[in-house]
């Protein structure tokens, strides 16, 4: 059921992105189906007229001017009729190639809308992972393929029923036998390709596996590891066994597979011999034509090969049609992207009311019963522990997902319901896991605010401000540099250089809050140091929100939070929350102790 | 500043870039040949099977139409027939018919068998390979990406002997082509021109408009790949993430859009050409194919071609137009094959390192850096500018420095992973350059700052670092007890629970998989072990306790910590202050601090914050 469910959607598809081209690939492919009966029919005239008029020379003039024409006639109509083939069929291809660039074009763009209306719990859920990951594979070939090949089998169906027709005129018993041979034939042939995308998919296993090991030695880390460790040979021993056991199954498994499609060639041999014999026996008894032998003799060969590969083509129909289903779940995602039309606020300030979260498909609660507000202008600093709920704080805080309980508000209006546009000028975040784009410098600064992408000076100020301005001037084409491996000429950065462009685009964003979440993991204490100089600076005017677990940070701000659990445990300045016995007192002791003089030889004990 | 070590270019990539220009003015013929070669060490009977069947079918497909002539021309003389001929070539016509399917069986079992050898057979060279390139060549993109289209081009495409398969059609076909021509002028020679002309416009028009579609794809390729890279942004969570917050999707729509297009247009003209020219082709060869019916139609009425010749001539036209689509159909998969056979034996280009002769004997004095330098390839400036540097056996060195310094270089470079490119790293007086590499390692191990997460078992992570001692237990128990993992070890259900979600195990948090790293350097029997940076990705307080556990686990050892924080340095015997690829400072942390140079310099700029 799901088979043809898919199969039918593969060709709504087709046909609703390209009605003409569809209906032309369906012409160039139907219509050559009935070809080759008719071919069959044609040189079995061909044959008995010459016969007729090499016998009738002597004869009466009137039958042998009759057999000329038809032969004529027929020799002319089975050249149109290969013309037509061959056009068709080059049309057929022609226009699958044209489906394909159609759905490219159009299907694509509305996947891409409909990812973009996507739920953002969607790309983070692990649920749906696998489908999003198949959505970023061109999935709009997968459909295509789809809708070929089930029109590939269906064409070939057609034509084996035509040629059945035509093999019952000459003679009912070889119709018969076809009949009796194809379902067996089929079916042989139907369970062998079946096994043998079973042979493959029992050792995914071990395929991934593989896979796995294959990653480790393209990767240079793993390499120098196991270089130094000497663990080479546990890699490689691994390997050899998991390709040895894919060989041994694979083996066992293509041993059936071989002794199947085996039977099916068996019996396909068995048929021609019996159809031979027949024609041969029918002719010596004149029961058949000279033409009618020739004519089926010559068309056993293709006629088989369409019964074989029937069956190939069905299977690999029903293997596509399955793997289309993943289509089908991602049109059933749900879109639930907040778009709100607010876009007007008295004031910026931020609050969060008994909010409590967990994700989709966890138990655990992450945030519980979070209450706290920041007014506007204010630099709060959130810290804690990995895993204390402070990245998911911000994801909640920019509407990316809906908390259980409780409000999140930006003005006392839901965040939700803000216009992208006001949210926009509100909030600005770096994430921790900033993205470099292998776009141009000036592309990727300016994505922070994409209305700047014309304003050069600014996007160099902003980088200047970030501390990146030797990205710019050491070289040559300056902002429009490419960054990442896409162009020829392009360079990636290192982290620490990707961090400065990702601080540039919150700089150029100038919201009035800018979220840091902890952007600062990878710079040298250095540059660290100067970073948060420049924050402080930068975003004078404007609120900021850090989150670290660099203590260094938080006492810049003018406000500290502590998280621990999903709560909000301490709350207050520096100075405050190093007079209370607590979490922060502990972390912060705990760092600082590296650097205080006093502290020398009583930790370490060397 | 630039980060020196970070993915520079190197010789090998440049190398690797050079010879793709070059490769165009290269014959084919070498790859072809190494697919032979390897085709003949790996699957030889699946070559030998190929060129029977070829054979086999070559010689049927030629025969048929002379078996059918004869069995016409006896079955026009019904009334005199010798029965015995007759049934004769009948039997052989059966044989004629029936033995292709049979050769099909053996195609299927050569595809099959070839299958099962992939992974074992070619997966494994390019392992064996991959084993024994440079450290420095993995550095690059460029041989990253050989890497990877050279598995794409065996695992998916099994270029070799699809390649080969395709030779072997394409030259049966040709042979067929030839010999039915052949028959057919036997019949009478104003058959063959026809025949002829059919053949060869149609083997031109085929190349041609192969090539020019190859041409194109590979012009595009560049396209394409950004279209891919931009489409994948909409499905990343970390990009889609950022998209949502800055409102960056539209514009990155825009530029796919403008990339789609542009391909997709010249796509179509493409193929737009290629239709013309097969119709173009159809019209030839039809044209040949009526003139062709129509001078046998002709010669059979004239008498001088009998009834039975005239029906062979039409299966034998036939079978021309037959092999004729499938020699079209075959030179363009031929082209597409071929090119996955280049990105194959590409990837054995990638040179190999080189390993020195001498025995190592352990250092029990110190190990010397004497005008170290070293440059990624395809960089301007040194990553190490004539460092200087000695450490004694059992000393703990700290090296600090701003990034892009040249500290992980330099601890590469300590362990001759990377070779240096002037100077001398001495073990004790054993050049580094000339030591058998395995011999050095039993005495070197390590935590890199990147250490990998094998999703292996516990035992195998940790064991990893010193194979001999896999099945020591007891040497576990001991490192588990100091890293104080035990709660770990119990929680995953034992030593030999799986790792990593992927393959059902658990996966690490990232202090776990720290104190795996570390377990894993501290588990093998070495005298000398290199920390580098570990813990950027910790809280403070794991941070802390980590850091405090591996100071007192490497007593006896030789260490050299590499680390951003500058704290550390306070317990080290030795800190080496690194700029610009030299050593700039070189003391303990009393006497740099008096000094008040570099170091105290970044001492002071971070503690300033606590």
């Amino acid at each position: 059921m799901k088979v043809i469910k898919n199969c039918l959607l593969s060709i709504r598809l087709v046909f609703k992105y390209a009605p003409w081209n569809a209906f032309l690939y369906m012409l160039g492919y139907f219509v050559p189906g009935s070809f080759s009966g008719i071919q069959i029919l044609l040189v079995q005239n061909i044959v008995d007229s010459g016969v007729a008029y090499v016998n009738g020379v002597n004869g009466v003039t009137e039958e042998v001017a009759g057999a000329l024409e038809s032969i004529i006639v027929s020799g002319g109509a089975l050249v149109a009729l290969l013309f037509f083939w061959i056009v068709l069929q080059r049309m057929g291809t022609y226009e699958s190639k044209v489906i394909e660039t159609k759905l490219t074009k159009y299907m694509a763009s509305d996947i891409m809308e409909k990812l973009q209306k996507l739920d953002y719990a969607a790309f983070e859920s692990k649920e749906t992972q696998e489908v999003i990951q198949r959505i970023s594979q061109t999935p709009w070939q997968n459909i295509s393929r789809c809708f070929n090949r089930t029109m590939l089998s269906l064409q070939t169906v057609l034509s084996i029923f035509f040629v059945l027709g035509v093999y019952m005129t000459i003679s009912v018993w070889i119709g018969i036998g076809l009949l009796l041979i194809a379902v067996p034939m089929i079916a042989l042939n139907f369970s062998a390709t079946h096994h043998f995308h079973h042979i493959i998919r029992d050792t995914t296993e071990e395929g991934r596996r593989m896979k796995d090991l294959k990653q480790l030695i393209r990767s240079k880390h793993a390499m120098y590891e196991t270089k130094v460790f000497g663990s080479q040979a546990l890699i490689a021993g691994k390997w050899k066994e998991f390709s040895g056991r894919v060989e041994t199954e694979m083996k066992k498994g293509g041993v059936k597979v071989i002794a199947l499609e085996g039977t099916g060639k068996l019996l396909n041999m068995i048929y021609y011999v019996f159809i031979i014999m027949t024609l041969a026996y029918s002719l010596m008894h004149g029961v058949v034509t000279l033409g009618q032998f020739v004519a089926a003799i010559s068309s056993i060969g293709s006629l088989t090969g369409k019964v074989n590969g029937a069956a190939w083509q069905a299977t690999d129909a029903i293997r596509l049609a399955l793997d289309i289903q993943f289509y089908r779940e991602f049109q059933a995602l749900p879109e639930g992207r907040s778009i709100g039309n607010v876009d007007q606020i008295s004031h910026c300030d931020i609050a969060f009311e008994n909010v409590s979260f967990t994700y989709p498909g966890t138990d655990r609660e992450v945030l519980s019963h979070v209450t706290f507000r920041i007014k506007e202008g204010e630099r709060v600093a959130f810290v804690g522990e990995n895993g204390a709920g402070k990245s998911t704080m911000i994801k909640l805080l920019c509407g990316l997902y809906k908390p259980n309980c409780g409000r999140v508000l930006i003005g006392g209006v839901d965040v939700r319901e803000l216009s992208e546009s006001l949210r926009r000028k509100i909030l600005s975040v770096v994430f921790q896991d900033f993205q470099g784009y292998e776009l141009t410098l000036q592309e990727n600064v300016a994505l922070g605010n994409i209305e700047k992408l014309g304003e050069g000076m600014q996007i160099r100020e902003a980088l200047k401000l970030a501390g990146g301005e030797a990205l710019y001037t050491t070289e040559e084409k300056g902002l429009q540099r490419n960054l990442g491996h896409l162009e020829e000429d392009g360079k990636d950065l290192s982290k620490g250089q990707w961090q400065r462009v990702a601080i540039a685009r919150a700089f150029l964003a100038d919201a009035a809050f800018c979220v840091l979440d902890e952007p600062t993991a990878s710079l040298d204490p250095i540059a660290e140091s100067h970073m948060y100089e420049n924050f402080v600076r930068i975003f004078h005017k404007n609120g900021t929100i850090m989150i670290s677990h660099r203590l260094a940070s938080a006492k810049m701000a003018d406000r500290i939070m502590v998280l621990d659990g999903g709560r909000i445990v301490q709350n207050g300045s520096h100075e405050q929350l190093m007079q209370e016995e607590g979490l922060y007192r502990t972390m912060y002791m705990a760092q600082s102790s590296w650097y205080l003089e006093s502290a020398v030889n009583s930790d370490q004990g060397a | 500043m630039p980060a020196g070590w970070m993915r520079n270019r190197n010789e090998v990539g440049s190398k690797v870039k050079k010879d793709k220009e070059q490769k165009k003015n290269i014959k084919m013929l070498p790859y072809i040949g190494y697919c032979f070669r390897d085709i003949l060490r790996f699957t030889p009977l699946m070559l030998w099977g190929k060129l029977a069947v070829s054979i086999v079918e070559g010689v049927l497909a030629v025969w048929q139409p002379i078996l059918i002539a004869d069995i016409c021309e006896l079955a026009l003389g019904l009334e005199v027939i010798d029965k015995d001929v007759f049934y004769r070539n009948i039997i052989f016509l059966c044989l004629c018919i029936g033995l292709p399917a049979l050769c099909s069986i053996v195609t299927r079992w050569t595809e099959i068998y070839n299958d099962c050898k992939k992974e074992s057979c070619y997966g494994w060279n390019m392992f064996e390979h991959a084993q024994k390139i440079r450290l420095e060549a993995l550095e690059d993109s460029e041989v990253l990406d050989t890497f990877q289209k050279a598995d794409a081009a065996y695992s998916d495409q099994m270029a070799g002997s699809r390649m080969l398969s395709c030779i072997f059609i394409m030259i049966e076909a040709v042979l067929i082509c030839v010999s039915t021509i052949c028959v057919v002028g036997r019949f009478s020679i104003w058959l063959i021109p026809g025949a002829v002309l059919g053949f060869l416009p149609h083997l031109a028009i085929s190349l041609i408009s192969e090539k020019r579609r190859v041409t194109v794809y590979r012009a595009q390729s560049g396209v394409r790949r950004r279209m891919q890279y931009l489409w994948e942004q909409f499905c990343k969570k970390e990009s889609v993430k950022e998209m949502r917050i800055m409102g960056f999707g539209e514009y990155l729509k825009k530029l796919w859009v403008k990339a789609n297009v542009e391909t997709m247009r010249e796509m179509e003209r493409v193929e737009l050409k290629a239709l013309q020219l097969g119709g173009l082709d159809a019209v030839i060869k039809n044209t040949c194919y009526a003139a062709n019916i129509a001078i046998a139609l002709l010669l059979m009425l004239r008498g001088s071609l009998a009834i039975g010749q005239f029906a062979a001539c039409l299966s034998a036209f036939a079978v021309l137009q037959n092999e004729l689509m499938k020699l079209g159909d075959k030179i363009s998969e031929f082209a597409n094959y071929y090119h996955y056979v280049e990105e194959y034996y590409d990837f054995f280009r990638i040179e190999e390192g080189e390993d020195g002769r001498e025995e190592y004997q352990p250092f029990q004095q110190e190990i010397a850096l004497q005008n170290v330098h070293f440059r990624y390839c395809g960089s301007e400036r040194d990553a190490l500018n004539g460092v200087e540097l000695n450490i004694k056996k059992g000393e703990h060195v700290v090296i600090v420095g701003v990034n892009g310094s040249g500290k992980t270089t330099l601890s590469k470079v300590l362990t001759g992973a990377y070779q240096v490119s002037s100077g001398t790293v001495c073990y004790d007086g054993q050049n580094v350059n000339n030591l058998r590499m395995a011999g050095l390692y039993q005495d070197v191990s390590m935590v890199s700052q990147n250490f990998v997460h094998y999703n292996f078992t516990l035992r195998e992570n940790i064991g990893i670092s010193d194979l001999k001692y896999m099945e020591d237990d007891g040497r576990f128990q001991n490192i588990i007890e100091v890293m104080e993992m035990q709660d770990l070890v119990e929680s995953i259900g034992g030593l030999d629970s799986q790792l990593g979600r992927e393959f059902d195990g658990r996966e690490l948090s990232g202090g776990e998989w720290q104190k795996v790293a570390i377990a894993r350097g501290l588990f093998k029997d070495s005298s000398l072990i290199i920390l580098d940076e570990p813990t950027s990705a910790l809280d403070p307080l794991m941070e802390y306790d980590i850091l405090t556990k591996f100071l007192e686990l490497i007593q006896g050892k030789t260490s050299v910590i590499i680390s951003h924080r500058v704290g550390i340095c306070r317990s080290a015997d030795k800190i080496v202050v690194m700029k610009e690829g030299r050593v700039v400072e070189c003391g303990t942390h009393e006497k740099l601090q008096e000094a008040g140079g570099e170091y105290s310099r970044i001492w002071r700029e971070q503690a300033k914050w606590y």
